[in-house]
């Protein structure tokens, strides 16, 4: 079973980098060969160059929420966004409507195993690092993830490792 | 007693901003403003920077134009460096631009426009989507989709490293030409789009044009506005996404001004008002005149309904026959529907994937020559290109080591910033009456300036976990008196 990790932000936006700097962290410690962990800068359909194929997905990327404090993190499953959650990109396609258009598509669409989301307010400006008191609390957030994600995925194939 | 209608954010629509709708006391709309959020500080990020990263930093910029700012980035090098890119680079970064084009055109209008033309402006928000679109037009044109794109941005990747955000452009060429071997692939994919191209077009014709209540949206007087037209030229006047003169068109169809790209700050002004942050671009020799159409105006738009308007011809035959078919249809030229944008954007993409069957065949294209590496400083450098959204002007200077002192860019979204006020006054006027505000209404009030296609991002991923859309109603108090929520 192949899984990607992928990272999302904008690396000139500082707190909004966040994804990206936790798929640096994750790359660094996984070494599974059947985990690919990425990074994107896009979302919309530019994601299914990287996705289309895979077995299970995992996402991690900034988030803003009307009472989130910055470095809290959520986890989203593909469930819960019914109704409530709207991911903006490019041109207005959402993660969930991604995955919805592939499968409706019939490409080979990955399971959705988690989007981890990290608080980073409402304040983001233009930067290539993160604020300090994001970057303090950067390594527990990549620990929880990175439990939580060492949780969730099979066992690798004995053969392959 | 004056009410407040704020649509916010704005769906479909890259980044964030919100309407507001000012009503009079007998519940008509009094005045409407189009408010940006705009991250600032960009330029601060950049000064002290080597010139040459540039085109590695701007298409983070922005989430959808990635590659045009990348292109205005790399040209602005090549005047900061008074370098002309050899024949051979400057034929394979309009390759790449087309195929940026193309892969652009067809994002906007399957998953933006679509979804009010065909499934209806006033269907359920949450069937007009692109799956909604591929509901009714079926999953085959849904992979078309998908495949169109992905094979344009493959030529993207190919030349510029990597896409969506090309990386490798170099003052003077390229970093990366074709082979031979390369051709056969660069033709399939330019045959292919321009396949699809034609196939869209027809798509247009059968599902919009056949049906008389889109054709009369598109000419209602609520979607119309009257200004003058900025684009981009070549020496005969057609149209010309990478290079040429800035042409300006006033109202009527004459031209009023056409400049060197260098000058842009002679002729471009830019308005500060408190309600926004965007600064509101007009005619500088007009002197701003307000938020004004017509008789007076020194309002100017961008985009693709602007590049036909401003043009006298297309560069190429299929592009130009249909140019001529849908100016038969609005009436004339200059049209000043903006709902027709939509119409031009795929005359564009057909021009631009007519333009690449043309690339993929001339001998130029695996040259191996694709670098001009004679650079001399100027310290100055400006790079003009018309992006999908409409003519952007990237404005670096230097210090004598190349590390910039100075950037001004002048984005698409800006140009038409005043006139998208005005096209979503007009369209509230026609749509909203007071507080009883249905669904279908907003959303056409919201395709006034969704034709825009604009873009006010620098890419957010953020996941604001409320309601995508959100209308308040409020009082002259400043209390809400009501909230329509989807």
């Amino acid at each position: 079973m192949r899984t990607l990790i992928l990272g999302m932000g904008n690396p000139i936006l500082s707190d909004d980098g966040v994804g990206l700097s936790i798929a640096n962290i994750i790359r660094e410690r996984f070494s599974y060969s059947h985990v690919d962990v990425a990074s994107s800068v896009m979302i919309g359909l530019s994601l299914f160059d990287l996705i289309v194929g895979y077995d299970m997905l995992f996402i991690v990327d900034a988030m803003t929420s009307r009472d989130g404090k910055t470095g809290d993190l959520r986890k989203i499953s593909e469930q819960d966004r019914q109704g409530t959650l709207h991911l903006f990109s490019s041109h207005g396609l959402n993660i969930f409507e991604l995955m919805n258009l592939g499968r409706l598509c019939e490409l080979k669409m990955p399971c959705l195993a988690a989007v981890y989301g990290i608080e980073i307010g409402n304040d983001v400006t233009f930067g290539s690092t993160l604020s300090p008191g994001l970057k303090e609390k950067l390594p527990a957030i990549a620990e929880e993830i990175i439990a939580d994600i060492t949780s969730l995925l099979p066992p690798p194939s004995p053969s392959r490792e | 007693m004056a009410r407040k209608i704020t649509i916010d954010p704005i769906t479909r629509l890259e980044g964030h901003g919100k309407i507001e709708l000012l009503l009079d006391e007998q519940g008509r709309v009094k005045d409407a403003y189009w408010q940006v959020a705009e991250l600032r500080g960009f330029e601060r990020f950049c000064l002290g920077r080597p010139a040459e990263e540039m085109p590695r930093i701007v298409p983070n910029i922005c989430g959808v134009c990635p590659s045009a700012h990348h292109m205005a980035a790399t040209k602005a090098l090549d005047d900061l460096y008074g370098v002309e890119p050899t024949p051979a680079a400057r034929l394979i970064r309009e390759l790449e631009f087309n195929a940026f084009y193309i892969e652009d055109h067809y994002i906007h209008f399957f998953f933006l426009a679509a979804p009010d033309f065909v499934v209806g402006p006033d269907a359920d928000p949450k069937e007009r989507n692109i799956l909604g679109v591929i509901g009714k037009v079926g999953k085959k044109i849904g992979l078309k989709v998908i495949e169109v794109r992905k094979r344009n941005r493959d030529i993207i990747r190919h030349i510029f490293t990597k896409a969506p955000h090309p990386e490798g452009g170099l003052p003077g060429g390229v970093p990366r030409g074709f082979t031979e071997q390369d051709r056969k692939w660069v033709k399939d994919t330019a045959v292919f789009s321009l396949d699809f191209a034609k196939f869209a077009i027809q798509l247009f014709k059968d599902v919009v044009l056949a049906n008389k209540s889109y054709v009369d949206m598109i000419l209602n007087d609520a979607y119309k506005l009257k200004t003058y037209y900025m684009a981009l030229v070549d020496e005969n006047n057609r149209v010309n996404f990478y290079d040429g003169t800035v042409r300006v068109v006033d109202p009527e169809g004459k031209e009023y001004v056409r400049f060197d790209p260098r000058d842009y700050d002679r002729y471009i002004g830019e308005w500060v008002e408190p309600w926004t942050y965007i600064r509101l671009n007009h005619l500088r020799q007009l002197g701003w005149q307000g938020l004004k159409e017509g008789d007076g105006t020194s309002l100017y738009r961008v985009a693709p309904l602007a590049r036909l308007n401003v043009a006298d011809a297309m560069p190429t035959p299929l592009a130009q026959k249909e140019a001529e078919i849908m100016f038969e249809t609005l009436g004339g030229k200059p049209a000043h529907h903006t709902l027709a944008t939509h119409w031009a954007r795929l005359i564009c993409a057909l021009q631009a994937a007519e333009h690449n069957v043309i690339i993929a065949d001339d001998p130029r294209l695996t040259s191996k020559d694709i670098r001009n590496m004679n650079l001399k400083l100027k310290n100055k450098g400006v790079g003009c290109v018309e992006a999908p959204r409409g003519t952007l002007f990237h404005h670096y200077e230097t210090d004598d080591n190349g590390i910039l002192t100075k950037v001004n860019l002048i984005v698409a979204t800006q140009n038409n910033s005043a006139p998208i006020c005005l096209s979503v006054k007009k369209a509230a006027r026609e749509f909203v009456q007071g507080p009883e505000v249905k669904e279908g209404f907003l959303n056409m009030v919201e395709m006034a300036f969704r034709a825009y296609d604009p873009c006010l991002s620098c890419a957010t991923h953020s996941l604001p976990g409320t309601m995508p859309l959100e209308v308040t109603i409020r009082d002259h108090e400043g209390k809400v008196i009501r909230k329509i929520g989807r």
